[in-house]
């Protein structure tokens, strides 16, 4: 649902009985609308689309942090998801990397010891071991990536979403994730993989969801789905 | 387990709104409450045996006073459907106006011999709360047996955001996720004063400059020559700034954790219980430097009530929980709510005995500002360690009754409203 002026200031209120153009109007609008996406344990899902197309809301919804307005959205019971939305979130810029790394992981729901027991191997993966008693404000935003990512790598999640994570990495990290990603893919785990780079579609998934204003256009192999992706960005027509 | 999961997003059916409370048959509680919330306000009055004389005139105006709350909460339409936040306001406003309309008539009607002023007051406070509180538990009850709200399907797929939103899981996950509640409390305590030189003995400087200022301003400003009157503000001033301190810091727990709160599950009421929590921590630390020391300085023996001090204060901190919760779900969807509370607690610092003392008062202006929230609390303070005696029974009452009424309150609105705060903020 989508309001246009939508506003509760009684100014708004006031200014609507005069003039028509200020009045609150409603519209309706579905981020996402009609989709039925089965996943099984162990697929390597990518998400691709145009810009508001729905996809990172699709993502929000399957990590519980939005709530369809109507329809279900199951999983299995006790699979631990791992997010990684939005680069940075959950870190404070003030705090150590250390005591960033021990906020983190306890907002994921680990128990103090857990965290311990998997402290090494997130310093270890990050490569940040010289940093981690520097304030994360002096962090570049791909030393924020590279712990975010090496956060969730090391929470060994069962369903692991991403979104858009290899933008500020440098190559040699981005191999790394993208070797951890196959490594995840070999072991059984669930990746639900949202990018605008073909390339890492292509070494992650071998199953692309294509949405486009809030719509599943097309749930298939890979190549067929980039090709029908660049049809639409191309602006031709798309046999729906 | 091959099923990781299935999703449906279907646009068949409308969507599902909150639970409605608004029915005819609201009425039939209300008017209980009613007469209840009367009955018992005579009883807070008149404690003693001065009841008797009163209780006469109480129920002769009983049935006018129901009458005119309950007109009153007709012509407001409570009975109608609308948005919750709306249901509420009018409801309050619906409270005030039958109750004061309730006393003008009852005085011109029958004329205030035999009756109370005072109690139609605390009648009102009564009744607001209770007319609130029934709806909140309603509210929560309906929610959680609401018919989406059966988390799982199919065996082993679950719904998640309806599992971990609903009622018992949020309670639940205050106990799953200690680690991140202590994470945050340790998280602001240190923020607080990294980078200053002094580090966190600025908490007790500031009760310390307090305390001379306060000794210089009723010692010689003001000419008060009581023994010990500075002990007894600093009581009431240290619960006071902890609750203004938690109820200020709340109105930002939701609305500014916006990146949080948008990118990552984790159960929404850790923040603001971590809030609360962390303005404990500041005030037990002042308390456990300040208590023995002023004690020690003003000389007053050690007595059996003070050991009632660790049961006011947990009352306290439920209480405060309770606002705190309410608080951050309403600023979530109004940011009036800070410039609102602003104006209410500088009220409030003047209705709440801070820094005056309750006996100073005339007898029938004391109940009054017993009313006011913090007030229980800060008196049951003062009277346990600056009196050493034990509080009387109304004290109890207010007390326990504020904090229930406000956990019940504050839970029931994060409980049905905190799967639209990732919308809201």
């Amino acid at each position: 649902m989508l309001r246009h002026n939508r506003s509760a200031e009684l100014k708004v209120r006031f200014l609507g009985l005069l003039q028509t153009r200020y009045r609150e109007t409603s519209e309706e609008f579905w981020a996402l609308k009609d989709i039925s996406v089965r996943i099984g344990h162990g697929e390597a899902v990518g998400l691709i689309g145009r810009n508001g197309s729905g996809k990172s809301t699709l993502l929000k919804l399957i990590a519980a942090i939005y709530r369809p307005t109507t329809g279900r959205l199951l999983i299995a019971q006790g699979a631990r998801i791992g997010t990684m939305i939005e680069l940075g979130v959950g870190f404070h810029p003030e705090l150590t990397g250390r005591e960033n790394v021990y906020l983190n992981a306890a907002i994921h729901g680990l128990s103090r010891r857990a965290i311990e027991a998997v402290y090494d191997a997130i310093v270890e993966y990050s490569g940040l071991g010289h940093f981690m008693d520097v304030p994360l404000k002096n962090y570049s935003s791909g030393m924020h990536m590279r712990l975010g990512f090496a956060i969730t790598a090391n929470l060994d999640p069962d369903i692991l979403l991403l979104d858009e994570i290899f933008a500020v990495g440098d190559e040699g990290f981005q191999q790394r994730c993208i070797g951890t990603l196959q490594e995840f893919r070999a072991r059984g785990k669930t990746i639900i993989f949202v990018s605008h780079s073909p390339d890492a579609i292509r070494t992650i998934c071998h199953r692309v969801c294509l949405l486009d204003q809030g719509r599943l256009l097309l749930d298939g192999p890979v190549e067929e789905g980039l090709k029908m992706y660049h049809d639409l960005l191309a602006g031709s027509p798309v046999p729906v | 387990m091959w099923e990781a999961f299935l999703m449906a997003i279907t646009s068949t059916s409308e969507r599902p709104r909150g639970p409605g409370i608004a029915t005819p048959w609201a009425f039939l509680p209300d008017s209980v409450l009613a007469i209840g919330c009367y009955l018992l306000a005579y009883r807070l009055r008149f404690p003693d045996s001065r009841f008797e004389l009163f209780v006469s005139g109480a129920l002769t105006s009983l049935w006018l006073v129901v009458g005119c709350q309950m007109l009153a909460l007709l012509v407001a339409r409570v009975h109608v459907p609308g948005g919750r936040f709306r249901l509420i306001s009018r409801l309050l406003v619906a409270a005030v106006a039958g109750t004061a309309v309730a006393a003008t008539v009852t005085g011109v009607l029958i004329g205030f011999e035999g009756l109370s002023r005072i109690a139609f007051l605390v009648d009102l406070v009564l009744f607001a709360i209770a007319a609130i509180g029934w709806r909140s538990v309603y509210m929560l009850v309906a929610y959680m047996r609401r018919p989406d709200a059966t988390a799982v399907i199919e065996g082993e797929l679950v719904d998640r955001a309806v599992e971990m939103t609903s009622f018992s899981a949020t309670f639940l996950s205050v106990v799953r996720y200690r680690e991140l509640l202590r994470n945050l409390v340790a998280k602001d305590l240190k923020l607080k004063y990294r980078g200053s030189v002094l580090g966190f003995l600025w908490s007790l400087v500031n009760p310390l400059v307090m305390i001379v200022v306060y000794t210089f301003a009723f010692t010689y400003i003001l000419g008060i020559r009581t023994e010990g009157f500075v002990f007894l503000v600093l009581l009431g001033i240290l619960a006071w700034t902890f609750f203004v301190n938690a109820a200020t810091m709340s109105t930002g727990s939701i609305a500014d954790s916006g990146g949080l709160v948008k990118s990552v599950f984790f159960p929404r009421a850790i923040l603001p219980t971590a809030t609360v929590l962390f303005n404990l921590a500041q005030y037990l630390l002042t308390v456990l430097v300040f208590l023995p020391l002023m004690l020690a300085w003003y000389r007053i023996p050690p007595s059996l009530p003070m050991l009632l001090y660790p049961v006011f204060l947990a009352l306290q901190v439920v209480f405060v929980i309770g606002v705190a919760m309410i608080l951050s779900t309403a600023t979530a969807f109004f940011r009036d709510v800070r410039h609102l509370l602003e104006i209410a607690l500088a009220v409030m610092f003047w209705t709440t005995p801070i820094i005056y003392d309750l006996s100073i008062l005339p007898e029938r202006l004391r109940l009054p500002i017993l009313l006011s929230p913090m007030s229980p609390y800060v008196v049951a303070y003062q009277k346990v360690f600056y009196y050493g005696e034990w509080p009387d029974a109304v004290l109890w009452f207010l007390a326990m009754t504020y904090a229930l009424a406000a956990l019940l309150i504050g839970v029931s609105f994060f409980v049905t409203f905190q799967d639209r705060f990732a919308e809201q903020v």
